[in-house]
């Protein structure tokens, strides 16, 4: 299992110290603004509050960014909690709104000093994949079961073996499917022979479709051979 | 809070606890007392304390009890409460005396926390006297069992006291109930009796009584057949693939270990005994799997994970644990576990759960750390349904109701969908931080609905929060959440809460709820596009200094200021925005298939799919409605529907496409009982209103353009007073019983289909004319007579215009003379036009 300790902790990157600002009493936070890819971002925005509820207009904003993802902002030197936020369509101020892009739970920054900081901003999706919870080693394999006229069968399931015959159960199986006939499966990197059945124990012992899986797999059609 | 154990270890921690304890001015730590105990002077609480079944807290006179305020999700699950708590099962004897109170209170909080959960009395017996109890979420909460307060005062609390369900007896006496946030809740027909008690200052209610209304779950009954025992196990461990039939009985604790599969096949009665070597009222043998485990039940053969013992109780057993397992996937399918400490619990793993039945655990699952599929399971009557940590969790088509909690997530990434969370005492599903989708989900019955804290992420459209006791949805500490498209009505206080928020609330409908639509204490963003309609005191209340932006919302015809608390009516509260009000409701989808509760349509309706009114739910539909049906969709009411318009405020079942016959389906009734529709037009659907045995009362309503208008069996049916006008047959009836007067019928195919046995409906005074195959036509199957006296016929010759025996002559006959020499008129036709 991949360990993933925080959900939400999205930011904080490449932190490294560097002297204090010219100007007496004013730190910078610097940094740059990127995807979850890594690759900066530009339009987005660090917001800095003098608290942790940053559901409100931030005391200090930095400049927009640009293609190379850079933004800077300039504060008193003192504790903040700092947010980089993307909105779509150039709106300054308001709630996000679907398709804008944020950094997750605010980060405590001790500003005593100008700092460099990288935030990570991404959107709901990118956040819920973020949290994947499956073993690295381990990959999705997803399809459906379906009936000789192509349509889903429901209450069926997948099974999976190194090997076209097996003896008593294959490696893998996947759960009863439901409506939609989806199955998933979960298996390292290898060759498969897969098939399905609707009764458990399988009734068969030879499977017949082939399947690689080197890496996460989806739209395979298994047919239910009745 | 010091880190809970992954495996319940906390028995061997507490070990040291003795019979007889009596603690004195120290600390108390998290515990199930394990004996008779006496607290006396002052002590402190860090974390939750159960007084089981059997064991006796006395608090002596003058006692100070300090609890350390935190919100933490608790692991262990004898506890009820995410705050720290005090809940009995036991006795609690609080015996204070006059000039010598004992005082509960809270002390220094844990990350900002303020309040601790109070004292729960979990269908245990207590007993307070001279008592005061202060800084708690609720100071006395009695969800069962007995309790006797005198001469107690509970102030500065969120809530005062609250009684719960119909097992709880409370008996106040010289009782102080003062500023608090909320004073005396009465919930589902507690039993409180009260003499000489205060209850005064209160910021939001001094007293408030509501019942829940839950959507009603029956499970079906099983029982599994006697197994022959197969296969015994103590304290061992299983290696490679073992495969399990028949019944299997478990005297330890089973592993199997890494790399081995434990297959279990369908119809296995697994049994485990009990074993509490502690002492601790839970019992320690179950099934630790490192290994993989596949239990693939079936429908017809489900597998069974139960209690050996003569006399099964919650806690006989520990769980099936599952740690570490993530190299496939596990499956537990089709399996009824039941009598566990906690049904199924895992951690590091990958499980799927589906068509299981998790039923009167401790609790039903827990895990965390893991990637996890549950899928039309059942998990009721535990003490907490599912609570879960750091996961990746698909969660749909569950029902989870009737357990202490239902669901309770933290920091997961979760896809919540048409699942049911109902009737559970306190959250029916609750998301704290983590990112989480949740669309198409019914919340009924609960005391909270959906409550979410401290959440960034987050996609919260299309559910249903319904008939919850005291709020549908609370937002606490969070921004960004996309909350819309919700149907958040007929909650017992509040609709939805939103407190420390930031983010767009819109197109919500939120109606009939006790107090307030919304109750704001803090919100950044936007309100808008939401109906707001029949909320008791408030559409929105604010109890914050913040301004709230609500522009462009429909207020129920009402002007904004009357039907919204702030600045206007109360200095020091901020001012709410309320400009550009809609001047009509905009169109709402509905978001779940069914109207699981009782409750109230009002406004303009989509219905993109077939909505169902379940038997034991009323559908109240207002004047003014508008119902507009995709393609294909209907209704099917086993329930009941009212319909009732005025003759101004038509309520119209229509097609969202309004192109011709056939656009929508047809409003089903079978045994719904009580329907009535009045005032309402039928246009554009297969048929209008198809009744099956139902006591239909029709009167005063259109039915145009559709396939037909009624189509009926059984009854007994009135329709009365109503006009069937361009439809392809205006009215059917098979095997009928039934009344059809005062009717105009015209310009249809046929205006009266009568299909076979008709000689239980009566069609007179009626106008039946002008329709262009037959007024009257009975079908090949009918041999009975029809009773059509006093009808007008268009003044011709009738008996062109019907088919009956006279044609056919082994079908009945329309008798219809005496006719009537001047055609029934609908008066209230020119009222409308």
């Amino acid at each position: 299992m991949r360990s993933v300790s925080s959900l939400l902790l999205l930011a904080a990157f490449c932190l490294c110290l560097r002297p204090a600002a010219a100007v007496a009493d004013e730190v910078v936070l610097s940094g740059r603004v990127l995807d979850t890819a890594g690759r900066p971002v530009a339009g987005a925005e660090v917001g800095l509050y003098r608290g942790p509820n940053v559901r409100k207009p931030a005391d200090f904003l930095s400049n927009r960014t640009r293609r190379d993802g850079a933004y800077r902002v300039a504060a008193p030197a003192g504790t903040y909690w700092a947010v980089a936020v993307l909105r779509r369509g150039g709106r300054k101020f308001g709630p996000l709104k679907s398709g804008d892009k944020h950094s997750g739970e605010p980060v405590e920054i001790d500003l005593s000093a100008s700092l460099r900081l990288d935030f990570e901003i991404m959107d709901l999706r990118e956040a819920a994949r973020k949290g994947g919870k499956a073993a690295a080693d381990v990959f999705r394999v997803r399809g459906r079961v379906v009936d000789s006229g192509g349509k889903p069968v429901a209450m069926a399931y997948v099974l999976a073996n190194s090997a076209a015959v097996y003896r008593e159960m294959p490696k893998y199986v996947s759960a009863w499917t439901g409506a939609d006939g989806v199955f998933e499966l979960f298996m390292p990197k290898g060759r498969y022979y897969l098939g399905a059945a609707a009764d458990f124990p399988p009734p068969q012992r030879r499977l017949d479709l082939e399947l690689t899986v080197d890496g996460a797999v989806s739209g395979v059609r298994v047919p239910l051979r009745r | 809070m010091a880190a809970a154990p992954t495996i319940r270890a906390w028995p061997a921690v507490l070990a040291w606890l003795g019979l007889a304890l009596v603690l004195g001015g120290g600390p108390a730590g998290a515990r199930v007392l394990e004996g008779d105990t006496v607290w006396r002077g002052r002590v402190f609480l860090d974390e939750d304390v159960v007084v089981p079944r059997g064991v006796t807290l006395t608090v002596a006179a003058g006692a100070e009890i300090t609890v350390r305020p935190a919100d933490s999700t608790k692991i262990d699950p004898e506890y009820l409460s995410h705050q720290t708590e005090i809940t009995v099962r036991g006795t609690l004897r609080v015996l204070g005396e006059a000039g010598r109170r004992v005082r509960f209170a809270a002390g220094a909080g844990e990350d900002g926390a303020e309040r601790w959960a109070g004292i729960i009395i979990d269908h245990g017996t207590a007993e307070l006297r001279h008592c005061r109890i202060s800084g708690a979420e609720t100071a006395l909460y009695v969800l069962g069992g007995q309790a006797e307060a005198v001469f107690v005062e509970t102030g500065g609390n969120r809530y005062g006291i609250v009684a719960q369900g119909a097992a709880a007896r409370l008996r106040l006496s010289d009782a102080v109930i003062r500023d608090n946030d909320f004073g005396l809740m009465v919930f589902d027909w507690a039993v409180v009796e009260r003499r000489r008690v205060v209850i005064e200052a209160n910021a939001g209610k001094d007293e408030w009584r509501a019942a829940a209304k839950a959507r009603q779950i029956v499970e079906p009954p099983f029982n599994p057949p006697e197994r022959r025992l197969t296969m015994t196990y103590g304290d061992e461990t299983l290696t490679g693939d073992t495969l399990w039939r028949g019944r299997v009985r478990i005297n330890g604790q089973l592993k199997v270990a890494a790399g081995a599969r434990l297959v279990i096949m369908p119809g296995t009665v697994v049994e485990f005994s009990r074993r509490d070597t502690n002492g601790d009222g839970i019992g320690e043998n179950g099934i630790l799997v490192q290994g993989v485990v596949w239990a693939k039940g079936t429908a017809r053969d489900p597998i069974v994970f139960r209690s050996s013992e003569a006399e099964k109780a919650m806690g006989d057993w520990d769980a099936i644990n599952i740690l570490g397992s993530d190299s496939g996937r596990n499956l537990i399918e089709f399996c009824r576990i039941e009598d566990a400490y906690r049904g199924l619990h895992f951690h590091f793993s990958n499980v799927a759960v589906t068509h299981c039945d998790l039923r009167g655990n401790f609790r039903g699952m827990q895990f965390q750390e893991s990637l996890v599929e549950i899928r039309d399971c059942a998990i009721h009557g535990n003490k907490s349904g599912l609570q879960a940590r750091d996961s990746e969790v698909r969660l749909e088509g569950n029902k989870i109701y009737a357990n202490g909690n239902g669901a309770n997530f933290l920091r997961l990434s979760l896809a919540a969908r048409n699942n049911v969370f109902a009737a559970n005492l306190l959250d029916g599903l609750r998301v704290r931080e983590g990112t989480a989708t949740v669309e198409g989900n019914e919340m009924t019955g609960n005391r909270v609905g959906l409550t979410v804290a401290d959440a960034v992420f987050g996609r919260f459209a299309g559910n249903l929060m319904a008939g919850n006791l005291e709020t549908g949805l609370a937002l606490k500490n969070t921004a960004n959440l996309e909350v819309s498209g919700n149907a958040v009505v007929g909650n017992g206080v509040n609709g939805l809460v939103l407190n420390g928020v930031a983010g767009l609330v819109d197109g919500n409908m939120i109606m009939d709820n006790g107090s307030r639509g919304v109750g704001v204490i803090s919100f950044k963003g936007a309100l808008t596009g939401n109906i707001f309609e029949a909320n008791g005191e408030y559409a929105l209340g604010l109890d914050g200094a913040g301004a709230v932006d609500a522009r462009g919302n429909w207020w129920g015809g009402a002007e904004a200021e009357a039907v919204i608390y702030d600045a206007a009516d109360e200095a020091g509260l901020g001012r709410v925005d309320a400009a550009a009000p809609l001047t009509a409701p905009p169109l709402f989808s509905w978001p779940v298939p069914d109207v699981p509760v009782d409750m109230a349509w009002s406004g303009r309706i989509a219905l993109d799919a077939t909505v169902t009114v379940p038997q034991g739910a009323t559908l109240v539909i207002r004047p003014g409605a508008e119902m507009a049906f995709a393609k294909g969709a209907g209704m099917d009411v086993f329930g009941v529907i009212k319909a009732v318009g005025t003759p101004r405020r038509r309520i119209v079942f229509t097609s969202a496409a309004r192109e011709g016959a056939g656009d929508w389906w047809q409003v089903s009734l079978d045994r719904a009982l009580g329907s009535v529709f009045e005032h309402c037009d039928f246009e554009f659907a297969s048929w209008g209103i198809h009744s099956h045995y139902t006591n239909l009362v029709v009167s005063r309503c259109r039915f145009r353009h559709n396939g037909g208008g009624i189509r009926f069996r059984s009854g007994p049916m009135t329709i009365k007073d109503s006009l069937f006008r361009g439809n392809g047959i205006g009215l059917r009836a098979f095997r009928a019983h039934g009344v059809i007067s005062g009717n105009v019928i015209t310009g249809n195919e046929i205006g009266v289909f009568i299909r076979e046995q008709g000689g239980g409906v009566r069609v007179n005074h009626n106008t039946i004319a002008g329709n262009d195959r037959y007024n009257m036509r009975l079908g090949d199957f009918n041999g009975e007579d029809v009773d059509a006296r006093y009808n007008w016929w268009g003044g011709g010759n009738v008996e062109e215009t019907v088919f009956d025996g006279r044609i056919e002559s082994y079908i009945g006959k329309v008798m219809y003379d005496p006719v009537l020499d001047a055609p029934v008129r609908l008066e209230w036709l020119d009222e409308i036009r």
